[in-house]
């Protein structure tokens, strides 16, 4: 049988095996996710037909250095490398998480080709080659196509980032220029004064946001400092905050069971608030924002509820993803004052920083919840600051 | 009469007393609905609008202002930080006399700008 013919044979074994193998390679907790491998399959079942199609010799050297190769095969094999990197780059994959994939895939192909014992005819080195360069094609486009979509979504991070920066930072030019010209007037200097502070603490919680994000995506993880918490107490201050901020909605507020235990105060009020503040957004203004905080034997369950319009069900696997998420917006969305919109991504962040987990569920009948599994004890852990004095320094 | 109309209600406060100080009469608001309420009660010599806002976006004020038979001659300056293409180009398509952008312009210029769109300022009594 020649190799073709082979993987098109193979596909559902040659799926297992890789992921077995890309399992064992370390990719990463990511590919726990692997349920969704049917762009993988389509890949494979593409390269094989790539491989089956004729090739003149001035294609062949076309393909080895990567230049384009129009005919139906070879457009179906970059179709499918395409939805494979999309596809990875919205399950969070890396860049190196995604050509791992690659390795394993080429070496769980050639595992199972080797031991179907194909013999050692010349058209196996042929069909060697063929399969190889249909595997390189395919991840260079899937490499060009991840590197694409993250350029264009950093831009557009950017974008959003410069675009709320530049409200809190026009408000306080503006009370900079009044105050030196109000004359000893003690209420309007004493205003001026809490317009300024007011929105330096906006800009002091967007470039928080921002940081928290650079260090969590550089890898260095969220510190967590946990101490003893009672997460009523804390709630309760939220939802008194968060109820001046907004009189005119009503918040609901109940708890069950214990609810004490080893917490990150600052950053676990982070998440919540975030929660929060995404309610108060997108939900509908007459149905009560709901928050419940429930005590399980060994964890705790933090529930944020919305009414309105569902988050659509093809936006939610990118929900907590803040590169990802807006990618298709021509504008920048308009975020609420203080945010650049990764208040989601942040709190993720800081479920998984004190080893719990984040979900969502969103439908029209039920509405839009966020809930946050925590266990009762999380271990401390030490981030490594990005801007430390060293790197001050040496910048 | 100046109207300001910004979401972010420390802008609107903030140009609303810069432009007194030049010498004009000035009220903010922070949402379309509520500008275009205003302007049936009192039409403003210039409006300054943002575009971004939560309740109505300044280009359907914009839109919904120009096709009002009774407000369409109400000038309107944009003041915003969205700085795409698209949107500057729409506003200054539907009527919009100019494109002020936050933060690019200072705003010493930004008064002297927004002065002059509006005119003279009203005599007092």
């Amino acid at each position: 049988m020649r190799l073709a013919d082979f993987i098109l044979a193979n596909v559902e074994p040659i799926l297992t095996e890789w992921e077995v193998f890309a399992r064992s390679i370390g990719a990463g907790e990511r590919l726990d996710q692997l349920t969704l491998r049917d762009h993988a399959g389509q890949i494979l079942q593409a390269t094989a037909r790539d491989m089956k199609s004729a090739q003149t010799p001035t294609e062949q050297d076309k393909k080895s250095k990567g230049e384009p190769q129009p005919g139906q095969a070879s457009d179906a094999l970059d179709g499918a490398s395409d939805l494979h990197a999309i596809d990875r780059l919205n399950l969070g994959f890396d860049m190196l998480e995604v050509m791992s994939e690659y390795r394993a895939l080429r070496a769980s192909v050639l595992r199972l080709w080797h031991e179907s014992a194909p013999g050692s005819d010349d058209r196996n080195v042929i069909d060697l080659t063929r399969f190889n360069e249909s595997i390189d094609q395919s991840l260079s486009k899937a490499v060009a196509c991840y590197t694409r979509r993250v350029d264009q979504a950093r831009d557009m991070f950017l974008a959003i980032l410069s675009h709320d920066l530049r409200n809190p930072l026009a408000a306080i030019s503006m009370s900079a220029y009044v105050l030196p010209r109000l004359n000893n007037n003690q209420i309007e200097t004493i205003e001026c004064g809490l317009r300024i502070a007011r929105n330096v603490s906006v800009m002091q919680r967007m470039i928080g946001d921002l940081l928290d994000y650079t260090r969590t995506r550089l890898g260095a993880g969220m510190p967590v400092t946990p101490a003893p918490l009672d997460l009523v107490d804390l709630t309760r201050g939220l939802i008194d905050e968060y109820q001046a901020a907004y009189p005119d909605r009503e918040i609901r507020f109940t708890f069950n069971g214990d609810l004490h235990g080893l917490w990150d105060s600052d950053r676990v009020r982070q998440a919540i608030s975030n929660l929060m503040g995404n309610a108060m957004q997108h939900g509908a203004a007459d149905v009560p924002v709901s928050l419940l905080l429930t005590g399980e034997e060994s964890h705790v369950v933090i529930s944020v509820h919305n009414g309105g319009d569902p988050i659509p069900s093809g936006e939610l696997p990118n929900i907590f993803n803040p590169l990802v998420r807006g990618s298709s917006a021509v504008h920048p969305k308009v975020n609420r004052p203080g945010s650049i919109g990764m208040g989601l991504y942040i709190a993720r962040e800081v479920a998984k920083s004190h080893g719990g987990h984040i979900h969502v569920t969103s439908t029209a009948e039920k509405g839009t919840s966020f809930t946050i599994r925590l266990p009762r004890e999380s271990a401390p852990k030490v981030g490594q600051p990005i801007l430390d004095a060293g790197h001050i320094r040496s910048m | 009469m100046i109207l300001i109309v910004d979401d972010q209600k420390d802008i609107g406060t903030g140009l609303e007393r810069l432009l007194r100080y030049a010498g004009h009469e000035a009220v903010s608001v922070t949402g379309g609905a509520e500008a275009l309420t205003m302007l049936h009660i009192r039409k403003p010599a210039l409006l300054v609008l943002d575009v971004n806002m939560p309740d109505m976006d300044g280009l359907t004020v914009l839109k919904t202002i120009k096709e009002h038979d009774e407000l369409k001659d109400v000038r309107i300056a944009m003041y915003s930080s969205d700085t795409h293409h698209e949107t500057m180009v729409e506003a200054l398509r539907l009527g919009a006399v100019e494109f002020l952008i936050k933060g690019t312009i200072g705003l010493d210029k930004l008064v002297t700008r927004i002065c002059e769109l509006a005119g003279e300022p009203e005599k007092a009594g």
